[in-house]
């Protein structure tokens, strides 16, 4: 019998922009919890992003925005996978997302987010939950 | 959430600085009796500059009240620029109009608004600037010969800098009444900014460029900006971004050395932008070892005899990460401990992120709080009455020779990755192994389990925590500017003498073929209506690209 993969996240970040901590940090903590990360890092767009997950066969992507470009970047990457077929690949979202910007990110469909202050250990937590199929829409 | 708990009981371990430094419960005379009062603390205004590079500091000259900002577009900048001015902030010495100018990232990443990578960005961090109309719209009211301008570009500055000069020009200002500094420190823009456009040797060349092309025609603009800022967001605690600014200031008079600059002809005009962080001691200290550091440096290393090399200059930005999102309002009081660290360690110009900084661009409002938080140190506190006042401290003097030895060996650190004995073998070295980027990568994965596990206590975050009630309007501007932006470019693009603007493309083409200094055609191609991109593109072509680890951009 095949043993159970690991669960396999994509991190990265969508638009010209050098702020890698958040997204370094949050790969390393899903690494020492024993989940696989694709690190696909910095400057992507829409349409990278979809292919590495769908090459990848990832089980879910992480966006980093540090940039205030959330709801624009993840609007397009969330209909991009829909095309492509991609829509049961739930996507989180963390980095500088004021308060105010969660419910249109919740609504275009970002099943987790992770503003500033977050923990590691919450996040670890929810991709755990999202992925041994224990869904917990929403933010924590 | 885990309330902030001490991970012991050991005195050595609860009483420690940021940096990591154990205070003792009690500094007396005997901590500081070794230490040559007249050789090593002195006067301020005489070597080794411990207690201020000038005699009377704030009591001659205030210092200059920076805030950074840049959004949107030209128009939108210098608006947001003249409102905080009127208020008293954004001020040089003498009042005069300062500017500290952020740029938004295809700006920093050398493309122009319209390319589809830029896509999301224009506008958003920083100011767009595509080419010299834009510059000449953000500066036609600004007074280029009185005031101060600071830019803090990355990854394309002599593009930037060719363009701000031509744009002088056009207004009618000579380029040698120009006063302000720029951020050109490649270094920098790999380990902190992670902005690789060109292999670092290829960065280093143009960074030489404009340094040199300055010191011969721009005598009040500070070339090279040494912005150690950002390497504690990045992850290094602020004894080693001191010691890694003061390495790559080495390292780039090194590389002046190797073009045949004598040192003191350009290091007077080399300035320093350093964070400020809020642990008061600390911080008071570290400025003050900084200014001994430099003076010893520039002395006994590069043998410099001009007394103005040796001066230590530095533009202090307080420190971001030491900010909440949770309680924001509390950010308000870390900015001030920032900020008044920052003036008894003696800097020249004080800026001090937004209390909203951690939900995106400042508003008006949050800009003028931080504005007023320096006008009370300045005007209300008294702290400016005498220099250096906590001179003479058992504690301050103990903790600035401890923050001198430690510096000293992070640089030679750098120096032994090298071959070759020098700074700079060792910066490039350890940038281009990423041993650097692993140290840097470190300390912030370390900070960010000390802050989750409650050995750093961040009130409001993992401490004091309570359901928020404050939620500070987000600053967005009209997305209507963005598109006009890019309509005007496309505009712009047609509209330019094209035969004028290859002919100029041409010749940058050539001497960057030919090694030779890209200043003068950078200018002539910023007058000629090149844009950012196309000038880039020059340099991506003939140097080759330095992919990141993302996507080569």
């Amino acid at each position: 019998m095949e043993a159970k993969r690991k669960p396999r996240i994509l991190i990265g970040s969508i638009g010209l922009d050098g702020h890698e901590l958040g997204a370094l940090i949050v790969s390393r903590a899903l690494r020492d919890a024993g989940m696989e990360v694709v690190y696909a890092g910095l400057n992507l767009t829409a349409e990278d992003v979809v292919q590495t997950a769908i090459q990848e066969d990832v089980d879910m992507i992480g966006i980093s925005s540090m940039s205030g470009i959330h709801v624009e970047a993840l609007s397009d990457l969330i209909k991009l996978l829909k095309e492509r077929g991609g829509e049961r690949v739930p996507v989180i979202a963390g980095g500088i997302i004021p308060p105010e910007d969660m419910p249109a990110l919740k609504d275009l469909g970002v099943k987790g987010i992770f503003p500033s202050g977050s923990t590691t250990s919450s996040i670890v937590e929810f991709v755990e939950r999202e992925l041994s199929g224990k869904s917990s829409p929403g933010t924590p | 959430m885990i309330a902030g708990k001490d991970s012991s009981n050991r005195e050595e371990d609860r009483f420690i600085t940021k940096s990591g430094i154990p205070l003792k419960s009690v500094y007396t005379l005997e901590d500081i009796e070794q230490i040559p009062y007249e050789s090593e603390i002195g006067r301020p205004g005489q070597f080794p500059y411990t207690r201020g590079p000038y005699a009377n500091m704030y009591r001659s000259v205030p210092w200059m009240k920076r805030q950074p900002m840049g959004f949107g577009s030209s128009e939108l900048t210098a608006e947001r620029w003249s409102a905080l001015h009127k208020k008293g902030g954004q001020a040089g010495y003498t009042g005069d109009p300062a500017i500290t100018l952020l740029f938004d990232m295809p700006t920093n990443y050398g493309y122009d608004s319209d390319n589809p990578k830029s896509k999301y960005q224009v506008g958003t961090v920083g100011l767009p600037v595509d080419h010299v109309e834009d510059m000449i719209q953000l500066m036609k009211g600004f007074p280029m010969d009185r005031g101060f301008s600071n830019m803090v570009i990355h990854g394309s500055p002599p593009i930037v800098l060719a363009m701000y000069i031509a744009a002088a020009e056009e207004l009618g200002y000579a380029a040698k009444a120009l006063k302000g500094s720029g951020k050109n420190d490649p270094f920098q823009s790999f380990l902190a900014e992670r902005i690789q456009l060109l292999p670092i040797e290829a960065e280093l060349k143009l960074c030489m460029d404009v340094l040199e092309h300055c010191t011969e025609h721009m005598p009040q603009w500070n070339p090279i900006s040494l912005s150690g800022f950002s390497y504690q967001p990045a992850g290094l605690n602020s004894i080693k971004a001191l010691g890694l600014t003061l390495a790559t200031a080495i390292g780039y008079i090194e590389a002046g050395l190797g073009r045949g600059l004598v040192p003191d002809q350009f290091a007077p005009r080399m300035s320093f932008f350093l964070s400020g962080g809020v642990d008061f001691l600390e911080e008071v200290a570290k400025f003050r070892a900084a200014r001994r550091l430099w003076a010893k440096i520039m002395k006994e290393r590069f043998r410099a005899e001009n007394p103005r090399s040796m001066l230590f200059r530095v533009y202090c930005l307080t420190l971001t990460t030491d900010y909440t999102a949770q309680q924001p309002l509390v950010n308000l009081v870390r900015g001030t401990i920032q900020g008044l660290a920052a003036v008894l360690g003696g800097v020249q110009a004080l800026g001090i992120p937004c209390y909203d900084e951690a939900l995106g661009i400042p508003t008006e409002e949050a800009q003028t709080l931080s504005i007023r938080t320096q006008q009370v140190i300045a005007e209300e506190s008294g702290v400016i009455n005498t220099v250096d006042p906590l001179g003479g401290s058992y504690c301050i003097e103990w903790l600035t020779s401890k923050i001198e030895d430690e510096v000293n060996q992070f640089i030679e650190k750098i120096e032994g990755m090298g071959h070759d004995g020098t700074v700079l073998s060792g910066l490039i070295a350890g940038t281009n192994s990423g041993a650097i980027l692993t140290e840097i990568d470190d300390g912030a994965l370390t900070r960010q389990r000390d802050v989750e596990t409650g050995k750093t206590t961040m009130i409001g975050l993992n401490k004091y925590r309570e359901e928020e009630t404050v939620f500070p309007h987000v600053f967005r501007f009209d997305r209507k500017y963005v598109d006009k932006k890019i309509q005007d470019l496309k505009e712009f693009k047609k509209k330019r003498d094209i035969s004028l603007r290859n002919r100029a493309l041409d010749e940058l083409r050539k001497v960057t073929e030919s090694n030779e200094n890209v200043m003068p055609a950078l200018i002539r191609c910023a007058k000629a209506r090149v844009t950012l991109e196309e000038a880039m593109n020059v340099f991506r072509d003939f140097y080759g690209k330095k992919s990141d680890l993302g996507k080569g951009a």
